[in-house]
């Protein structure tokens, strides 16, 4: 039995077989595999650990599918996490096999270093959008929608200046772009900033975006993950206020960073004290009093939805709701299980591509269903995956963020 | 070259693939593992799952069985309490998750044809839009199949008053061992002439056949429902208010009962409040076509609950207050594992009238084995699940569970009741069904069995051996 397992163990024995999780799971109400629902990774990964199974393909594909959407855990009367175990799983394969395929693990390492990652934006936005326009049956790769998928050849942060200044500034505060919005999602930066200076908030935007570490660490890959912490941590740890758009991001930055150094105590304090000063977008600008600056003089239906890491990691559903509604002339309707997983989690959506993507099928019928012409949501990811669900259902309604939603109703 | 030998295995995997196709086939020591185990302890290893997408892919892999000798054990969501689809040598798992078309929902005949493995849980939600419902709701409606629930018979909360699922099943289509489809029953009516093989088939845990279609009846919600919450200091307590409440002319449509264990463990799991030095909690609901006549049963409920000196009586007014009651009820089995790793639970049933001697007898067979027991009851219907918790590791103590297993059901039997209301009998209860029965009518039920499946392929050493 590996360390970590065992250190679970009595966790994953706390697991009565009730089922209970099937209706939450995602993954499983796809088709009904017992060995992709959460009972069925809390029973495997324990007979892991009690030597009944190897740690094979099969294996990986169990822990490696999780959506880590934590739904599971809220219906679990038992009190079992199952996307806590399935990530110590994930870590515990990684230090035996490391990290599989090879794409994966560099993905993974790319994201850490800017200069490939923005060598890969910027071949797909050149080069490789180019290509795939011209090859018929090229529109959704792998569930993603390639002609609107959004990429920019020149990142965000090149095409704003360091301080963006305002006169008698409220507050100052850093933000903390994320790589998908920093080279995909590059409007919606521009949003963030341009609510943000509205709000009276004098933004600094650091050269220097390191990757938050999320992606290495689902994956079990702590080390590379503490690594990119630190360089977030020196870059941005010296401003009052740090900002995030992106749920992910946000999450990591407040939570998960404070667990990934749990066994650190030299280290903790700086983390904790960190991760105090982040703030998700919504999470700030609804204590900035902006909603008298909000201007619309065309009415629209919008619907909001949850990003996993904000309603279930971070708990934040109310504050962009209120901002949404804060607008003039927005009906806000409620969609059908705003909360569920749009199927994007990461690199699921890359590596099971066919689960993630009946997963945003039922997303974006729900979207639909709510007779919303916008869908605004906190997460480029999910952004990406919705608007590619939307579209395979031959709809209209444009995703945006809430930051885009609030910046158009706001005047130059 | 050596040329590999095809192995009997291989053989088997490879006609299921030509049947069901590859994506409705799984083999392989992770994904067996996942089908080997349900809500109880026990284990097994089938061959194969195979997943049959329509009756005639269920008739062709039967007849495949049948030609090869291999055992089928049908499965849903496997969300059983009695072993009823754990493994057995050389099967193959029949699981129904695949075929989950709603094919019709006729509001003026109240029927709904579904097949098997539509959830409980979508039909209600999908039923909902019209303003209708399937009454039977076990605790794990968001997870089993219609087909797990017809097989089990399965019973819920609300069974006292409109009771289980053989209650709504007009008609059904399955498939026997010889590979012939049937229908059984009607479409439209409660009842068709001569045998009523359709009530045979409910409850019969896929021994008789694969089921692949139901005709089920669907009803309009009603229009008022009234919830109710009682904590006592004793569970005896409890109990009187339950017979008292029947005795008024009252039939709730729900009268659930936990103890102060199950208290505790609830509050654990949810934080909502409830309060720890209570002997027992009632939750009693009332439903109608109108307020008005629930207002003077709630009324009588209030006077009848009162008389047993309560320490807290509570009428919901809001949905969000009506949830909060249900809360507790909702994570109470599972949240035993706060306290112990595993538990055993028991499906007793006793006459009514004999509600607070079994409370009695389980708070006694809690102290002769020295086992912690909490008492969860449909109160309304006599249905007890005692939750007997423990540690599977711990040898010596799994022992005494099985022997305090062994009493409660002796107990049961003792005060007139039954040892299953509503799980159904399995792998678990098999030994003790024995007790229950004569000699002869367990001759009897070999005979049903042998009518519909003479060759002993369809989930066979359940309930009994041939």
């Amino acid at each position: 039995m590996g360390d970590i397992l065992a250190e679970i163990y009595e966790k994953l024995n706390t697991c009565g077989r009730c089922g209970f999780c099937h209706g939450a799971c995602k993954t499983y109400k796809k088709d009904g595999a017992e060995f992709f629902v959460a009972r069925g990774r809390v029973q495997l990964i324990k007979a892991l650990a009690d030597g009944k199974i190897e740690d094979d393909h099969d294996y990986e594909n169990v822990i490696n599918s999780c959506l880590l959407c934590g739904e599971c855990a809220i219906a679990c009367p038992s009190g079992v996490k199952t996307h806590e175990l399935v990530l110590a799983a994930r870590r515990d394969y990684k230090l035996k096999k490391g990290i599989r395929p090879f794409l994966k693990s560099l993905i993974l390492s790319s994201m850490t270093k800017p200069g490939r990652l923005k060598f890969v934006f910027n071949f797909f936005d050149g080069f490789g959008k180019n290509a795939m326009r011209r090859l018929d049956g090229m529109q959704f790769f792998r569930g993603i929608d390639m002609y609107t998928m959004p990429s920019s050849n020149n990142p965000f942060v090149a095409q704003v200046p360091e301080v963006v200044s305002v006169s008698a500034p409220k507050k100052r505060v850093a933000f903390f772009v994320g790589c998908f919005m920093n080279y995909a999602f590059v409007s919606s930066a521009h949003s963030v900033v341009k609510v943000l200076t509205k709000a009276g908030c004098e933004v600094t935007v650091p050269r220097d975006q390191p990757c938050c570490g999320l992606p290495q660490y689902v994956y079990g890959d702590f080390e590379a993950a503490r690594a990119q912490a630190k360089k977030v941590i020196a870059t941005f740890g010296k401003y009052d206020t740090v900002v995030t758009a992106c749920g992910s991001c946000a999450s990591m930055l407040k939570k998960e960073m404070v667990e990934l150094f749990h066994d650190d105590p030299s280290y903790l304090p700086t983390v904790k004290a960190f991760a105090a000063k982040v703030f998700e977008f919504s999470e700030l600008v609804s204590t900035l009093g902006i909603e008298d600056k909000l201007h619309s003089d065309s009415p629209q239906i919008v619907t909001y939805h949850d990003p996993c890491h904000l309603v279930r990691y971070l708990k934040v559903t109310d504050e962009p709701r209120k901002l949404l509604k804060s607008v003039p002339r927005l009906q806000y309707n409620e969609m059908f299980e705003a909360n569920r997983c749009c199927g994007a989690a990461g690199l699921v959506m890359a590596f099971y591509q066919e689960l993630s993507t009946k997963i945003t099928a039922d997303k974006a019928a729900n979207i639909i269903g709510s007779g919303a012409e916008t869908v605004a949501t906190s997460c480029p990811a999910c952004m990406l995956k919705i608007n590619s669900g939307l579209k395979l259902k031959g709809s209209k309604v444009p995703v945006k963020h809430v930051a885009d939603v609030l910046a158009e109703a706001l005047r130059d | 070259m050596a040329v590999a030998q095809k192995t009997d295995q291989d053989t088997l995997v490879e006609a299921l693939i030509n049947i069901a196709g590859e994506q409705d086939v799984v083999t392989g020591r992770v994904a067996m593992y996942a089908y080997g185990y349900d809500a109880t302890l026990l284990f097994g290893v089938p061959r194969a799952v195979v997943f049959p997408e329509s009756t005639q892919e269920v008739v062709d892999i039967v007849n495949y069985c049948r030609a090869t000798g291999v055992n089928i054990v049908p499965r849903g969501a496997g969300t059983n309490e009695s072993g009823g689809t754990i493994p057995v040598d050389n099967c193959i798992i029949m699981n129904c998750c695949r075929m989950k078309k709603v094919l019709e929902v006729d509001l003026d005949n109240y029927v709904a044809i579904i097949e098997p493995g539509v959830v409980n849980y979508d039909i209600q939600e999908m039923l909902a839009k019209y303003g209708y419902y399937y009454p039977p709701d076990p605790a794990s409606y968001k997870a089993s199949t219609m087909g797990g629930n017809v097989g089990e018979c399965s019973g819920g909360p609300k069974c006292f008053k409109y009771g289980v699922t053989r209650d709504y099943i007009y008609g059904m289509e399955f498939v026997t061992s010889d590979g012939k489809v049937r229908w059984v029953g009607g479409r439209d009516f409660c009842s068709e002439p001569f045998y009523d093989l359709t009530r045979i088939m409910c409850g019969s845990e896929g021994t008789l056949g694969y089921m692949t279609k139901f005709a089920i009846r669907i009803e309009p919600i009603p229009a008022a429902k009234r919830t109710m919450l009682a904590f006592y200091n004793e569970p005896v307590d409890a109990a009187q208010s339950v017979a008292d409440i029947v005795a008024a002319g009252i039939v709730p449509t729900t009268l659930e009962m936990m103890d102060n264990l199950i208290i505790n463990t609830a509050e654990d799991a949810t934080g909502a409040g409830l309060p720890r030095d209570a002997g027992a909690m009632l939750i009693i609901e009332v439903d109608g076509p109108a307020y008005g006549d629930l207002d003077d049963q709630v009324k009588t409920i209030t006077e009848v609950v009162k008389k047993a000196k309560p320490k807290q009586f509570k009428i919901a007014t809001t949905a969000a207050e009506v949830d909060a009651c249900w809360l507790a009820r909702r994570v109470a089995i599972g949240s035993v594992a706060h306290r112990a790793p595993s538990y055993s639970m028991q499906d007793i049933t006793v006459p009514r009238s004999k509600f607070p001697q079994a409370v009695a007898g389980i708070v006694q067979t809690s102290k002769d084995y020295d086992l912690d027991i909490g008492i969860l009851a449909h109160a309304g219907d006599g249905n007890f699940h005692p939750l007997v918790l423990f540690d599977q590791r711990n040898k010596e103590q799994s022992e005494r569970v099985h022997k305090a297993e062994a009493a409660l059901v002796k107990m049961a039997l003792d005060l007139g009741g039954t040892m299953s209301g509503e799980h159904g009998v399995g792998l678990l209860k098999k030994p003790l069904l024995p007790n229950e029965y004569e000699p002869v009518t367990m001759g009897a039920f070999r005979n049903i069995k042998r009518a519909f499946d003479p060759i002993n392929r369809m989930n066979p050493t359940k309930i009994f051996d041939l």
